[in-house]
């Protein structure tokens, strides 16, 4: 007996002392700015910045301990997702770099407000816009995290190694040119309308002293796919132990449980910024982040909840706010145009009718959008600013009405069997399958629920929710019948442009299984490729409109993929210790849709957020 | 030599599997990209096609190197102690697992140890004296924690220790404010910090335990042996642990190791929950994004440390009982 | 009377007298009892209580009341017609599962310890590659290649990945039992290999094996989800893992106080169903094993 306990005992001690002598994971990054000999004054000052934060941690920490009602210093606190040390580094082009502090360590030359096309100016201060160029004067005062002073030369270098990575706005641009240290002069060679948009989604994140050398190599060989696939390499090589921005905060620690940032100084907009850090909780899943907001450990966060769930939130935090902006896409449905029934436009349409869209959304996701009975690929936050009712009502609607369904499916010869399902002209029984992507919640309760709205009509339908890599690419191979998929995708331009780009050419046309032309209003075919390229390319407004309408049109008419919810981003705030929320219809919201800190950056730097003291 | 001959087996075991799980891994279905680039999309608002090129250029694997010459270069690394790289991180699969395996050995090998002891113990007793109010207390308090995933027992000492009494943090491996390092105050928020995972879990696995080893207590119970040592007047207590608990710990020994070869998968209640920064998110991450190179390495080692611990368990039975021979 | 009759007799004498060991044993008993229950609702269940699948969003998290006497789920289905009905597949996956299981187990285990040399080195190296061929990949090979519905084919995979850590356990075992006096004795005397096999080694290790019986069972039920969210079988509502996967995970039914009724039921209907086993087997063990009895 005694001996076990002496064993175990033993046993205990070692597993704490084998953890004790492990090398600590987390990468403690507080000696790791990077020191120039030119700017030791600089650097002296951040040094005594790092001491002051870590006394603000700890105060911060100690808090959970013992609750104080207002902490001294002003910490934001969010949760967010990053790669776990060891695998964490700086580096913002390679796998694991940055994480969560992405918006608050990085800016662009100016935000972009996609809800009403503002501007919010950043580390450009004004800009000239023509067909072929767009000039941009640069911020004098804005310094990187290491000293080193800003220069035209860092936006220079980013361009060049997002080259490396083939970023799209490379579809567009033909080069990039630095006539002084305050000017960038960026020139096209396929003019864009989204020239802001796309000049907004680049942050400046390669200074020149750290990337330079790989950026110049990309500039000498813009061609040489051999060269660039070298730096390729190298790049990815490069790991710094934390990122350099310009941004307002600065990367201080990194554990696998939280991020701490602390506020930098010399930012040039420091004196709008009211708090001295950011803590950022690992998003480990909703669950966890729900914990957190019930708890008051978090001021801001975004998952996507429940309805039961966001009201015992907002009961237990009263102060606790709700802004719901758009986050740029809708969940729809897609069939299979490849096998039969589904080939047949009547019979995807009487399907469609036997639906009841509303109902899907209120189960999966409460709080987001309904859509309206037409399925005409614009995200429906922006309907009435692109498509007027005159031409909604011209379109063919998609109402649930079951009576419809069932006499357009007797029209085309499918007749109810003994067991009130249906038989199809030939004498088969129909039943079908859906699939969904396994792992998010919402597409698994909407993939359920359709198969029983679908089932008690009269076609047995088997949900299957797939794995997740194999999901998406099994469906664009056309392997399904039905399947849940994203639809109105307006990621990164808020515009229907980027819409109908997936809609006709990319994914969802592979996975509906599309042909290349389809009829358009006026009863003539109708080239998707060319209708997608000229929105993509006109500057004309009016005629804009026309080829979003025309798109909108046979969209809606050939039925390719039915929306049942526009996705909002349910942005949590809590105003307990921090006010000045904009209003929830405020159009700085939707900066949180593809970047939730994105908008929270924006509005302490509009000086609109401010703690309570 | 019995011993030897062992070795020798378990070393060809550890071959075959680790030859299999290659293929198996190489040959895993799904296209990770896609959701990586998702992943992107959401969080740095850009557009999908954006993304789908920008994960294209710095995913590092590249499709066209022969899969024969991939696993040879793969068994050399592996012969000269390196368990491969992450092609997603660029770095050496060693230098994760040096890293993330000790807290997860930390809080895994102690709930196992704490949960295997409290349930042998209980187990003895409960097939000890059959007919006490302890047994149908173990019998329900294993249908509980049987019925219930970790997940909710996690869960909810979170909400009652962390968040409602606020007696323990919430999150991580220790408090990030003290430096790490061999001090007092290092390795007393580290045991602060490890309480609630560690409570869970024990929670959690002791009943199992308990069960398995009335179990098999119960069949040893009816042996010959016992009779004759109360025959000959032995002690109740000295009966008891001597000759029916060492007997009866012999099928668990088994499970006991598996378990403790298995616990370098991580476990993703401690990893979730805690936010512990173990190998199971490693594990997690590697799987979803399809990083062969970190699959294998994480792969190996939870291969080599099942094998290896049922080694150990063969070796210790011949310990454990006596009438065991090592065959020749 | 015949000898069949005569036979026949004595066969239900003895049922009787084992169920009046059971009787008497009030646990053993009361775990019978619970188990029948199961079993009838498995069985009859679904024809008396009718389920509807439709969703009612404003009927979500009611409480237990005559007309939903478990509550209704996170849209406002009746928990329980979903237990109901789902408890013919859940017990009979779960029961074949841990029949396939025990069976591959107890067979490689008992060939093992008992042939030994070449035998047993080939049969814990496929054991040894059971237990660490990384499951996940595989599952998901699986999963292109077969989408199964049958509970029988369904039980099948998730024992093929199940049996390797009890099948060690058995080996353990029997490799000590094999060297007791009464197999010995057995040996002396010349009985043959299957009722050595059958009369000494098996009764000896049941209980332990019951035990995991049991949890196999328990574990099936869980395993089962995976199943579903990797696309080898199809979603389940009823299913009473996935119920509760949906109620902790997706629903977030344990952060609402009225969403308790819809977390708890299936999780009781598993402690009620383990309770019940538990018992059972705890008076089968008196049955079986004599020397216990006193």
């Amino acid at each position: 007996m005694k001996q076990r306990w002496v064993v175990l005992g033993t046993l205990l001690i070692l597993a704490v002392v084998v953890a004790a002598c492990a090398t600590p994971t987390p990468q403690v990054i507080k000696e790791t700015v990077v020191v120039t000999k030119e700017v030791e004054k600089l650097v002296k000052e951040t040094v005594v910045v790092t001491k002051e934060v870590e006394k603000v941690v700890t105060k911060e920490v100690e808090k959970v301990v013992t609750p104080t009602p207002v902490p001294q210093p002003a910490i934001f606190r969010t949760a967010g997702g990053w790669d776990a040390p060891p695998a964490y580094h700086g580096n913002s082009f390679a796998p694991g770099g940055v994480g969560a502090a992405w918006w608050w360590v990085f800016e662009p030359l100016f935000y972009y407000v996609p809800a009403n096309g503002d501007i919010v100016p950043a580390l450009a201060v004004s800009f000239e816009e023509t067909r072929e160029t767009f000039t941009a004067k640069l911020q004098p005062n804005a310094v990187w995290h290491d000293g080193q002073p800003f220069t035209s030369k860092d936006v220079w270098a980013t361009m060049y190694i997002r080259y490396l990575q083939n970023a799209p706005i490379w579809q567009f641009l033909d080069r990039v040119e630095t006539p002084d240290d305050q000017t960038v002069v960026f020139y096209w060679k396929n003019p864009t309308p989204f020239a802001k948009q796309l000049l907004a989604n680049e942050l400046i994140r390669a200074p020149y002293h750290l990337y330079g050398e790989w950026a110049e190599r990309v500039a000498a060989n813009m061609d040489d796919e051999a060269e660039l696939a070298k730096v390729r390499e190298e790049l990815s090589n490069f790991k710094p132990d934390k990122p350099v921005g310009t941004g307002p905060f600065v990367v201080d620690t990194v554990t696998a449980s939280e991020m701490i940032l602390r506020k930098f100084p010399q930012h040039y907009e420091a004196d709008k910024i009211a708090f001295d850090g950011v803590r950022v909780l690992r998003w480990s899943s909703n669950e966890v982040v729900w914990a957190y907001l019930l708890a008051d450990e978090i001021d801001v966060a975004h998952p996507a909840t429940p309805k039961d769930v966001t009201d015992s939130i907002m009961a237990k935090q009263p102060q606790m706010e709700l802004a719901l902006p758009t986050d740029w896409a809708e969940f729809g449905i897609v069939y299979n145009w490849r096998i039969e029934p589904f080939s047949d436009y009547r019979f995807r349409k009487a399907i469609t009718h036997a639906i009841d869209r509303q109902q899907l959304r209120e189960v999966t996701y409460y709080f987001a959008g309904d859509v309206d009975e037409y399925a005409h690929n614009i995200l429906m936050s922006f309907r009435d600013t692109w498509l007027s009712k005159d031409f909604l009502d011209g379109l063919t609607t998609y109402e649930y009405n079951p009576e419809l369904a069932e006499s357009i499916l007797q029209e085309l010869g499918f007749t109810r069997g003994d067991d009130g399902n249906w038989v199809d002209p030939d004498g088969n029984a129909v039943t079908f399958e859906l699939n969904a992507p396994a792992g998010y919640s919402d597409w698994v309760i909407a993939c359920d629920n359709l198969a029983t709205q679908l089932t008690n009509f009269g076609f047995p339908t088997e949900c299957r929710p797939i794995e997740n890599a194999v999901y998406w690419p099994q469906i664009t191979a056309g392997d399904y019948q039905i399947a849940l998929e994203w639809t109105a995708v307006w990621w990164g331009y808020g515009h229907p442009w980027a819409g109908f780009r997936r809609h006709f050419l990319g994914d969802t046309a592979k996975r509906a299984g599309i042909p290349a032309e389809l009829e358009g209003p006026d009863g003539t075919m109708v080239n998707l490729e060319d209708l997608v390229v000229e929105m993509g390319s006109t500057f004309d407004e009016a005629r804009m409109k026309e080829l979003v309408q025309t798109a909108a049109w046979i969209s809606n008419e050939s039925l390719i993929a039915v929306p049942y919810l526009e996705k909002r981003l349910m942005m949590f705030h809590n105003a307990k210790r921090i006010t000045g929320y904009p209003d929830e219809d405020d159009p700085l919201w939707t900066l949180g849709g593809g970047g939730a800190e994105r908008a929270y950056v924006v509005m302490m730097r509009q000086g609109l957020l401010k703690p309570v003291r | 030599m019995a011993v030897l001959k062992r070795i020798a087996v378990a070393l060809v075991t550890l071959f075959f599997v680790t030859t299999l799980t290659f293929f198996v891994v190489r040959n895993t279905p799904g296209d990770a990209l896609q959701v990586w680039a998702l992943e992107i999309v959401q969080t740095y608002g850009i557009s999908m096609e954006d993304a789908m090129k920008q994960v294209r250029a710095m995913y590092g694997y590249d499709p066209d190197e022969p899969v024969l010459s991939q696993y040879i270069r793969y068994v050399k690394g592996l012969a000269r102690g390196n368990l491969g790289t992450s092609i997603l991180y660029k770095s050496s699969v060693n230098e994760i697992v040096f890293q993330a395996l000790p807290w997860t050995v930390f809080i895994l090998s102690t709930s196992l140890v704490l949960s295997f002891s409290i349930g042998a113990l209980l187990g003895m007793a409960i097939a000890w004296k059959r007919k006490t109010v302890l047994d149908p207390i173990i019998t329900g308090y294993a249908a509980i924690t049987g019925a219930t995933p970790d997940y909710i027992t996690a869960l909810i000492l979170l909400i009652i220790f962390a968040i409602n009494l606020k007696w323990f943090p919430l999150k991580g491996a220790y408090d990030p404010a003290v430096k790490p390092g061999f001090t007092w105050e290092f390795i007393k928020s580290v045991l602060y910090h490890g309480v609630l995972p560690i409570a869970a879990y024990t929670f959690e696995n002791t009943a199992a335990w308990a069960l398995a080893m009335k179990g098999s207590a119960v069949s040893v119970l009816g042996e010959d042996y016992i009779m004759a040592a109360w025959a000959r007047g032995l002690k109740e207590r000295r009966i008891m642990t001597r000759y029916m608990g060492r007997n009866a710990m012999l099928p668990l020994v088994t499970g006991l190791a598996i378990a403790f070869g298995s616990m370098m998968g991580g476990s993703v209640l401690i990893e979730t929950i805690f936010n512990y920064p173990g190998i199971g998110w490693f594990f997690n991450q590697a799987v979803a994004r399809r990083d062969y190179g970190l699959m294998q390495g994480l792969f190996f080692l939870t291969a080599a440390a099942v094998i290896l611990a049922n080694l150990i368990a063969d070796l210790l039975y011949t310990r454990l009982d006596p009438r065991i021979r090592l065959e020749e | 009377m015949t000898v069949a009759s005569i036979r026949a007799e004595s066969r239900w004498r003895t049922w009787y007298a084992t169920f009046l060991i059971l009787y008497r044993n009030k646990r053993a008993f009361v775990g019978f009892l619970i188990l029948l229950a199961f079993l009838l609702m498995a069985i009859v269940g679904p024809y008396l209580v009718p389920l509807d699948m439709s969703a009612r969003y404003a009927e979500r998290y009611l409480p237990p009341s005559w007309e939903h006497p478990l509550g209704t789920d996170f849209v406002g289905r009746d928990t329980f017609a979903l237990i109901v009905h789902g408890s013919r597949d859940v017990l009979s996956i779960a029961f074949l599962a841990a029949l396939f299981t025990v069976g591959i187990a107890l067979a490689v285990g008992m060939v093992a310890g008992l042939q030994g040399g070449l035998v047993d080195a080939v049969l814990m190296l496929l054991t040894n590659t059971v237990l660490t061929i990384p499951k996940f990949p595989v599952m998901l090979v699986f999963a292109t290649v077969f989408r199964v519905k049958d509970p029988f084919s369904l039980a099948l995979i998730l024992s093929v990945w199940a049996w390797g850590g009890l099948a060690r356990a058995v080996r353990s075992q029997i490799l000590s039992l094999k060297e007791r006096e009464f197999i010995e004795a057995a040996r002396v005397m010349g009985l043959g290999l299957p009722h050595i096999v059958v009369r000494e080694l098996l009764p000896n290790i049941m209980p332990y094996v019951a035990i995991n019986f049991l949890y196999i069972m328990k574990d099936a039920i869980t395993a089962s989800v995976g199943l579903m969210f990797l696309g080898i079988i199809p979603f389940s509502a009823t299913n009473w893992g996935m119920m509760l996967n949906l109620a902790t995970q997706q629903s977030g039914a344990i952060y609402i106080p009225q969403g308790l009724y819809y977390a708890l039921a299936p999780m009781v209907a598993i402690i009620l169903f383990q309770l019940g086993a538990l018992f059972f087997a705890h008076g089968l063990d008196e049955v079986l094993n004599p020397r216990l009895r006193s």
